[in-house]
């Protein structure tokens, strides 16, 4: 499963609990339009650093980082290379 | 005082029920801890009118002293509303989320007053802030945990810096501690410009802060 997948159904079924009635595209708003608020990010955070075994430090954890499930994927992948 | 010794025991109450025994002395004791102050500009800052922020479920109001007296508001955290009482008598304002009539959660500010006398806040110490005529300070906000989640912190810092900036001050100081991430994303919402971060160590009351060396 593509590290863009993984987000998308963590985001899914763990964050909104299914109750999103279209499906969730890369480029969709995730911030900006309240899909994810600030327990989700951190909700979030949580299961990127234990998922991919990576760490994301706090001067990344910024609002444009998190907008889409293709910024996510950038920033994981990010230290995925690291 | 005994107000004072009346919110430490409500809060000890308070924390020992939700965070656990551990969690008690962490505000007031802790070993290098990094605050990051904050500033807001408030003159190019994109804020609501009053009122527009308000949904069916919540409002966002300013808590005056008028109101705690008359008993306008109960607070679901008992120590915020001995808090809230504790601070409007030291010149403090609050700024507050409602439902129905109860405060579900709380945000303080200080500002330089137009006698040009100074209010003050140990926080500023800690941060190295020197507030100037237009500018406040946001300190102490608060949301309970089972109302958290809810989209509240952003509106209600909102609500203080619109009605700041309607005043006519010009910028709003404030501070989060990096640690804690939900008000480190808060302020990263909401766009504060972070000042240079500090370490700082408290044993109860002695506080030790200094500026980080890049």
């Amino acid at each position: 499963m593509s590290t863009s997948d993984s987000i998308r159904d963590f985001i899914t079924g763990e964050i909104l609990h299914g109750t999103l009635k279209d499906p969730l595209h890369d480029q969709d708003s995730l911030i900006e339009s309240g899909i994810i608020d600030s327990m989700g990010v951190m909700t979030l955070l949580a299961f990127l650093e234990d998922k991919f075994s990576i760490q994301i430090p706090g001067d990344e954890l910024l609002p444009e980082n998190f907008e889409s499930i293709s910024t996510i994927t950038t920033l994981v992948d990010r230290h995925l290379v690291r | 005082m005994l107000t004072s010794i009346r919110i430490v025991f409500h809060q000890v109450i308070e924390t020992l029920a939700e965070d656990g025994v551990k969690n008690i002395f962490r505000p007031r004791v802790f070993w290098n801890r990094w605050a990051i102050p904050v500033e807001m500009d408030l003159l190019t800052a994109n804020l609501p009118l009053a009122g527009q922020l308000n949904n069916a479920e919540f409002q966002f109001v300013e808590i005056t002293m008028d109101d705690l007296q008359t008993g306008k508001w109960i607070f679901a955290v008992p120590s915020r509303g001995l808090k809230a009482l504790r601070n409007l008598k030291q010149g403090f304002r609050g700024f507050a989320v409602a439902k129905d009539s109860t405060i579900v959660g709380d945000l303080w500010c200080i500002a330089l007053r137009k006698d040009g006398k100074a209010i003050y806040h140990p926080d500023l110490r800690m941060l190295d802030i020197v507030c100037s005529l237009g500018d406040a300070y946001a300190f102490d906000m608060l949301i309970p945990s089972t109302y958290r989640g809810k989209n509240l912190a952003v509106p209600l810092q909102k609500t203080l810096q619109a009605a700041l900036k309607m005043e006519g001050f010009q910028r709003v100081y404030g501070y989060y501690w990096e640690d804690n991430l939900p008000a480190l994303w808060m302020h990263r919402m909401l766009k504060f410009k972070e000042l240079p971060k500090r370490r700082v160590s408290r044993f109860f009351f002695i506080l030790k802060s200094k500026e980080e060396v890049v």
